[in-house]
C-alpha cells in the first residue's frame, strides 16, 4: 500500500536523525554562544542603556531547539532584556545604539523597522527594539548543531535571570 | 442510637465531596488574590491593591474554612453516615442540595 | 534690532509610575480567583433554594447551601468590580503610553529644531532679514514648545487620573459590608443572560462579534468570568479578550488540578490537561515582560486553551502581537508530532517569524501560532501506540477535519478583525500544510498561503485550490515534501513546489545531502534564507522575496531527485559516517522495498 509507504520512509528519516557527533565538543560550542551572549549584555548593551538612559526591568535566558521535537536539530541561545522608554527619540535612541554597536564590533544592520536596530556578531545577532513605552532587547544565536540529547539537555533547562549590575 | 438522613448514602458522600471541594476552591482562590504582586504600581495603587487583597483574601479563607467544616458535618463511620443527634442531622440536611430540604431524619 | 527669543529646550516625559502589563498581570490574577469564586458559588446557588420559592421562608433562610451560595456572592460581586477596575486601568496605561511615545517624539524634534536654530543664531551674522526670518521661527517655535508643555502637563495629569480612578474603585469595595451592597447592585450584570446571549451566536463569528461589541465592559468582563473556556475559544470573539478569559482558565485550571493531584484525585484525562496547561503556563511566564514598546502592553496573547482536547494531546493558539489591530496578521500550523508538549519549540519559531516580520516594517504585526486540531503525534519508532498513530500522518482525514476548524479560526479573526481588513498568511508546514490546503481548498479567506516542506495539498494548481497568492518554500533534499511529487507516494496530494502547479517558489536552500539529516532539512524552514523570505511575504513586501525555480522533473535545469532516488543518494552519501549499523540496512530495506514498489517505471530493478 502507498500509504505504508509514505509512513515508512518519514520512518527512516526519523530513526535516522539526530545521530553522531561529540557530545563535549558540542556543549562547549553551545556554552560558549552563551558566554558570547551574557558578555555582550554586560558590555554593549550596558554602554546603550546608558547612553539612552534605559531604566532596567527584568531579563532572562534560556535555550530552545531549533527544530522539532522529532528532530532537534540542536539549539538556539535566547537573551531577553526588558528596559522602560529611552530618554530621547527613538530615532536618537537607534542612532545611539547603532554607534555603540559598530564601536563594539558589531555588524550594524537596519532591518527596515526605523525603531529597531541590530548588530551581528560571531553567531549572535542583538536587536534594539525603541518606543515610547519601553524597550526590549533581544540577543539570539544561529542555531548550534548538536545531537538530539545535547539540545534537549539544554531545551530543558530552566531560564535564568539576568544579573544586570 | 443511631441518627441519619433518610437518603441513599451515596447523596450524603457527594454532599461531602462536593463541600470539600468548593473548600479547595475558594482556599485557591484567597491564596492566589494574596499573592499576586502588586509590583509595577505607582505607590498609591499598591496601598490600595493591598487594602482590597487584605479583605477579600481574609474573607474567601473564611469561606474555605466554612465549606470544610461543612463537609466534615458528614461523618462517615463503616461506609454508614451517621450523626450525633438530631440537631446535627439537620444541619446536615441543610448543607444537602434544596430538593432534599424535607428528607426525614431517621432515628434507629 | 530687538532680542531674539527662543523658547528653552522642553524637559523630559515622566515615565509611567504604573505599567499596562503589571496591570495586566493583576487583572488576570484577578480574574483567575473571580473564576473559581465563581464556581463555587453556581454550584452553592444551583443547590440553593430556587428563585421564586413560595414556601416557608424561616426554611428557606437557614438552608445552609443558600446562605453560603449568598456569603460567596458578597465575595463574586467584589471581585467582579475589582476585574472591571483593573481592566479598564490597563486600557487607559495602554492610551498613556502610546500617547507617551508620541509626546517624546515631538519633544525630541522640537528640542533638535531650538538648538538648530540657536546654532544658526550664534554661527550666523545678525543682518535685518535674517533676523526677521529667525524671529519668525523662534515665535513658532514658542508657540509649539507651549503647546507641547501643555500636553504634557495634560498627559501627566491623565496618567495621575488613571491611577486616582483605580484607587476609587477599589476602595469602593475593599470592606465586606461594601461587597454586600455590590452584591445587591441592581446594575450588576446578568451573567445569566449574558450566557444565553452568548449561547445564541456561538458559532458565527460575525454575529458574535457585532453582539460583543454592544456589551459594556462589565457586561464582557462578567461573561468571560462567568465562562472562561467557552469565551476565550470563542471565534469571533475579540483576541485581547480571548487572552483574557484563557489565562483566566488556565490559572484557575492549574489551581484546580494541583489541588487535585495533592489529593490523588487526578483521573488520566485531567493528568494530560494538567501537563499541557503548565507547559502553557511556561511559555507565558518566560514572556509575561515582553511588551510592545509602543504600547507597554503585552506582546503575547492566548488565542485558544484547551488542555484536555485531542485525547490529551491538547490543543492550544498563542500570537505574538494583537491580530485585531494589526496591519500584518500571519496564522502558522504545524504537523508533525505537533501537541501541546512540543509548544515551546514551536512557539520558539513562530517568535522568530515575527522578529524577522517585525523588524522589516513600522506596520503593525501579529504573528499566530495555531495548534486547533489532531495534528499526527508520536515517535513512530519508539512504540507500537505511536506507529498506530502516525499511520494517519499519510491519510488526508485529519488534515480535512483540522482544515475546517483552521478555517472558523480564520473567519473568527476576521470578524474580530479592527480598521482596515489585515494583510492575512497561512502557514503550514509539514501536515500543517495538507491541512491549510484542505481550509484553502473551502475558500480560506487570506491574502497569502505559505506551504512549508508539503507532503501535498489536495489540488493539481494553486489556482484550483485558492483565488490567494501561494507560495512554497520546499528544500529538494526533504524527503517531506518529495512526498508528492511526481514518483513519490503521494496520497496527500500534489506536491506544491511542482513548476505545474502554478505557486511561487521561494528560496530555502536545498539541504544537507546525507541521509541521517533528512529531518533536519525538514524542520529548518524558519531560519537563514528561508525566514527572510517568510518575514517579507509576511508583511506583503513581495519584492524582497528571493525566488527559487519551480521542480520540474524532465528538464535539466529543474531536475530534482525523487524520493526512492533521494533516499538510495542520501544512504549513499550518509554511509561514511557513523550511522548506527542497524538502522542503515533498515533504511537500505525500505528503500529497496520503495522501489520495487513503485513500478512499473524507471525504479524497477
Amino acid at each position: 500500500m502507498r500509504w505504508m509507504s509514505a509512513a515508512v520512509v518519514l520512518g527512516v528519516a526519523l530513526g535516522m536523525a539526530g545521530c553522531g557527533g561529540d557530545p563535549d565538543a558540542e556543549r562547549a560550542e553551545v556554552d560558549e554562544t552563551e558566554q558570547a551572549a551574557l558578555a555582550a549584555v554586560d558590555e554593549v548593551v550596558h554602554d546603550v542603556a546608558d547612553a539612552t538612559r534605559l531604566e532596567f526591568h527584568s531579563g532572562d535566558h534560556d535555550f530552545v531547539i531549533c527544530g522539532e521535537s522529532y528532530a532537534p536539530r540542536g539549539v538556539i541561545h535566547r537573551v531577553s532584556l526588558h528596559f522602560g522608554p529611552p530618554d530621547t527619540s527613538v530615532e536618537r535612541a537607534v542612532e545611539q545604539a547603532a554607534e555603540a554597536l559598530a564601536t563594539d564590533g558589531w555588524e550594524v544592520g537596519h532591518p527596515g523597522n526605523p525603531a529597531i536596530v541590530e548588530g551581528v556578531r560571531g553567531s549572535n545577532t542583538l536587536r534594539f527594539h525603541f518606543g515610547g513605552a519601553a524597550t526590549e532587547v533581544s540577543i539570539r544565536s544561529s542555531c548550534v548543531e548538536t545531537s538530539d540529547d545535547v539540545a534537549n539537555e539544554y531545551a530543558d533547562r530552566a531560564n535564568v535571570d539576568i544579573d544586570w549590575k | 442510637m443511631a441518627v441519619t438522613l433518610a437518603v441513599p448514602a451515596g447523596v450524603l458522600a457527594a454532599a461531602k465531596a462536593a463541600w470539600d471541594d468548593a473548600a479547595d476552591g475558594l482556599d485557591g482562590g484567597w491564596r492566589r488574590l494574596v499573592k499576586a504582586s502588586s509590583a509595577g504600581f505607582s505607590s498609591t495603587v499598591v496601598a490600595a491593591v493591598e487594602a482590597f487583597q487584605t479583605t477579600w483574601g481574609d474573607e474567601l479563607k473564611r469561606r474555605a474554612t466554612e465549606a470544610q467544616d461543612n463537609s466534615e458535618a458528614f461523618v462517615e463511620v463503616g461506609g454508614v453516615y451517621q450523626f450525633t443527634d438530631a440537631a446535627s442531622a439537620e444541619r446536615a440536611r441543610a448543607l444537602l442540595g434544596w430538593i432534599h430540604h424535607d428528607v426525614p431524619i431517621e432515628v434507629r | 534690532m530687538g532680542a531674539i527669543v527662543l523658547p528653552g529646550l522642553v524637559d523630559g516625559v515622566p515615565a509611567l509610575e504604573s505599567s499596562a502589563a503589571r496591570a495586566a498581570t493583576f487583572a488576570n490574577n484577578l480574574r483567575a480567583v473571580t473564576v473559581q469564586v465563581k464556581d463555587v458559588q453556581a454550584w452553592a446557588e444551583r443547590n440553593g433554594v430556587p428563585d421564586g420559592w413560595q414556601g416557608d421562608a424561616r426554611e428557606a433562610a437557614d438552608h445552609g447551601t443558600t446562605r453560603f451560595a449568598r456569603r460567596v456572592d458578597v465575595s463574586e460581586a467584589a471581585l467582579e468590580r475589582a476585574v472591571v477596575a483593573a481592566d479598564r486601568f490597563e486600557d487607559r496605561l495602554v492610551r498613556l503610553g502610546t500617547r507617551r511615545t508620541a509626546l517624546v517624539e515631538r519633544r525630541s524634534t522640537l528640542n533638535d529644531d531650538i538648538t538648530t536654530l540657536r546654532a544658526e543664531i550664534d554661527g550666523n551674522e545678525a543682518v535685518e532679514a535674517s533676523v526677521a526670518a529667525w524671529e519668525r521661527r523662534a515665535a513658532v517655535l514658542r508657540g509649539r514648545a507651549a503647546d507641547l508643555v501643555d500636553d504634557i502637563a495634560a498627559w501627566v495629569a491623565d496618567a495621575a487620573e488613571a491611577d486616582d480612578d483605580f484607587v476609587r474603585a477599589l476602595r469602593q469595595v475593599d470592606e465586606v459590608g461594601e461587597g454586600e451592597r455590590a452584591a445587591q447592585d441592581p446594575g450588576r450584570p446578568d451573567s445569566e443572560g449574558l450566557g444565553a446571549g452568548f449561547d445564541r451566536r456561538a458559532g458565527d463569528p460575525v454575529a458574535l462579534a457585532a453582539w460583543w461589541r454592544t456589551l459594556s465592559r462589565a457586561q464582557r468582563q462578567a461573561l468571560l468570568t462567568e465562562r472562561p473556556h467557552a469565551v476565550g475559544n470563542a471565534n469571533g470573539i475579540p483576541v485581547r479578550d480571548r487572552d483574557e478569559a484563557n489565562r483566566a482558565a488556565l490559572y484557575s485550571d492549574i489551581d484546580r488540578l494541583t489541588r487535585k493531584e495533592a489529593d490523588g484525585e487526578l483521573t488520566d484525562e485531567e493528568r494530560s490537561a494538567l501537563a499541557n496547561a503548565e507547559v502553557i503556563r511556561t511559555e507565558l511566564n518566560a514572556r509575561l515582560e515582553q511588551v510592545d514598546p509602543m504600547t507597554g502592553e503585552h506582546l503575547v496573547h492566548v488565542v485558544v486553551y484547551k488542555p484536555g482536547e485531542f485525547g490529551g494531546d491538547g490543543g492550544v493558539a498563542i500570537s505574538f502581537g494583537d491580530p485585531d489591530r494589526a496591519e500584518h496578521v500571519s496564522v502558522n500550523v504545524p504537523g508533525l508530532t505537533s501537541e501541546v508538549t512540543s509548544l515551546p519549540g514551536n512557539l520558539g519559531r513562530t517568535e522568530a517569524l515575527h522578529d524577522a516580520a517585525l523588524g522589516r516594517t513600522s506596520d503593525t504585526v501579529a504573528t499566530v501560532f495555531w495548534l486547533d486540531y489532531d495534528a499526527p503525534s508520536g515517535n513512530p519508532l519508539t512504540s507500537i501506540e505511536g506507529i498506530t498513530d502516525f499511520g494517519s500522518v499519510v491519510g488526508p482525514w485529519s488534515a480535512d477535519a483540522g482544515g475546517e476548524r483552521f478555517s472558523q479560526f480564520i473567519d473568527g479573526l476576521r470578524a474580530s478583525d479592527e480598521g482596515a481588513p489585515a494583510h492575512l498568511t497561512a502557514i503550514g508546514h509539514s501536515y500543517g500544510s495538507t491541512t491549510v490546503g484542505h481550509a484553502l481548498q473551502d475558500g480560506l479567506p487570506v491574502d497569502d498561503a505559505i506551504l512549508l516542506g508539503s507532503p501535498g495539498v489536495p489540488e493539481h494548481t494553486a489556482a484550483a485550490l485558492t483565488g490567494a497568492e501561494v507560495w512554497v518554500g520546499a528544500k529538494d533534499r526533504d524527503p517531506v515534501s518529495l512526498i508528492g511529487a511526481e514518483d513519490g507516494p503521494g496520497t496527500l496530494g500534489t506536491d506544491p513546489a511542482q513548476e505545474s502547479f502554478g505557486a511561487t517558489r521561494f528560496e530555502t536552500g536545498d539541504g544537507s545531502p546525507r541521509i541521517q539529516d533528512a529531518l533536519d532539512n525538514h524542520t529548518s524552514y524558519f531560519t537563514g534564507t528561508s525566514l527572510d523570505n517568510l518575514g517579507a511575504i509576511v508583511v506583503d513586501q513581495d519584492d524582497h522575496v528571493v525566488h527559487d525555480e519551480g521542480r520540474e522533473r524532465w528538464s535539466e535545469e529543474g531536475h530534482y531527485p525523487t524520493l526512492p532516488e533521494w533516499l538510495v543518494e542520501g544512504a549513499v552519501r550518509g554511509a561514511g559516517e557513523p550511522i548506527v549499523e542497524g538502522v542503515r540496512e533498515w533504511g537500505e530495506d525500505v528503500v529497496d522495498s520503495l522501489v520495487r514498489g513503485f513500478g512499473p517505471g524507471r525504479f524497477v530493478g
